[in-house]
């Protein structure tokens, strides 16, 4: 169990700073605007794509992996436990903001895969999972903290990202 | 078309209460078909909302709250603002095979 919280930490600090990397180009690349989203130039559509899928990398190992081995290793809850009752209890231990808001996370980030044909849908997308990144840098935060204050876990590998 | 009433309920409800009282919604795709199984659950809604950012952020929280309430299931939401003159194909599509919920 140690063994698989340190490689999902290892793995999930390595996302963070790729993905705190891509929201930082995203957003130093101008306004995004419905024109630069509609019909993107080259640098833009690869700009777009790196942020979309690290985003969604990081939601998978954070939410998909690391969260419930966390749960897990903390004997919070019965590993069978339904999603929605480890996430209200993530959100009782101050490890995601609320529930509520984290399924609005996992809904942006499964309209992520959809190739929408309105440019305001991807607009509104990258927009959000622009504002949205510093929260799923924070859960990660939270994770760590919950693990080595809670778990006693030593977390040698990987830095919490504070680049954003 | 499958889905429950407790399902057909909760996403008329829900969509009400983020796209406002007006807001109409369609069941469309495959979940309208009753000799197929699973699938995506695909809905069209129709709202005054007149603003992208307005139907943006009440598409976030709808989607949210049927998570909630329907567990994280493929979901997907296609808007047209009426005040928009745009028409896409697939707002037509969804008007015309869809069953109005």
């Amino acid at each position: 169990m140690e063994l698989r919280l340190q490689t999902q930490f290892e793995q999930c600090a390595r996302l963070a700073a790729w993905l705190a990397d891509a929201g930082k180009a995203v957003a130093g690349s101008g306004p995004l605007t419905v024109d630069r989203v509609a019909a993107p130039s080259p640098t833009d559509a690869d700009l777009f794509d790196l942020l979309l899928y690290r985003y969604m990398r990081m939601q998978d190992a954070l939410g998909g992996r690391l969260l419930p081995t966390l749960l897990e290793a903390g004997g919070e809850l019965p590993v069978e436990s339904a999603y929605i009752d480890k996430l209200n209890q993530l959100e009782r231990l101050g490890i995601v903001g609320s529930a509520a808001r984290w399924m609005e996370l996992r809904a942006l980030r499964n309209r992520m895969a959809h190739d929408y044909p309105d440019s305001d849908v991807r607009l509104g997308i990258l927009r959000e999972a622009l504002t949205s990144v510093p929260e799923l840098l924070a859960t990660y935060t939270a994770a760590r903290r919950y693990a080595s204050e809670k778990l006693g876990l030593a977390l040698a590998v990987g830095t919490p990202p504070d680049r954003t | 078309m499958r889905l429950t009433p407790t399902q057909v309920d909760t996403i008329r409800d829900t969509a009400r209460r983020c796209f406002g009282q007006d807001a109409d919604v369609w069941l469309f795709g495959s979940r309208v078909d009753d000799t197929r199984r699973g699938g995506d659950i695909d809905l069209y809604i129709e709202t005054d909302l007149d603003t992208p950012e307005a139907s943006w952020d009440a598409e976030r929280r709808f989607l949210g709250a049927l998570y909630m309430a329907l567990g994280e299931q493929k979901i997907d939401v296609v808007v047209k603002r009426r005040g928009d003159q745009r028409q896409l194909p697939i707002f037509e599509v969804a008007r015309a095979q869809g069953v109005h919920l």
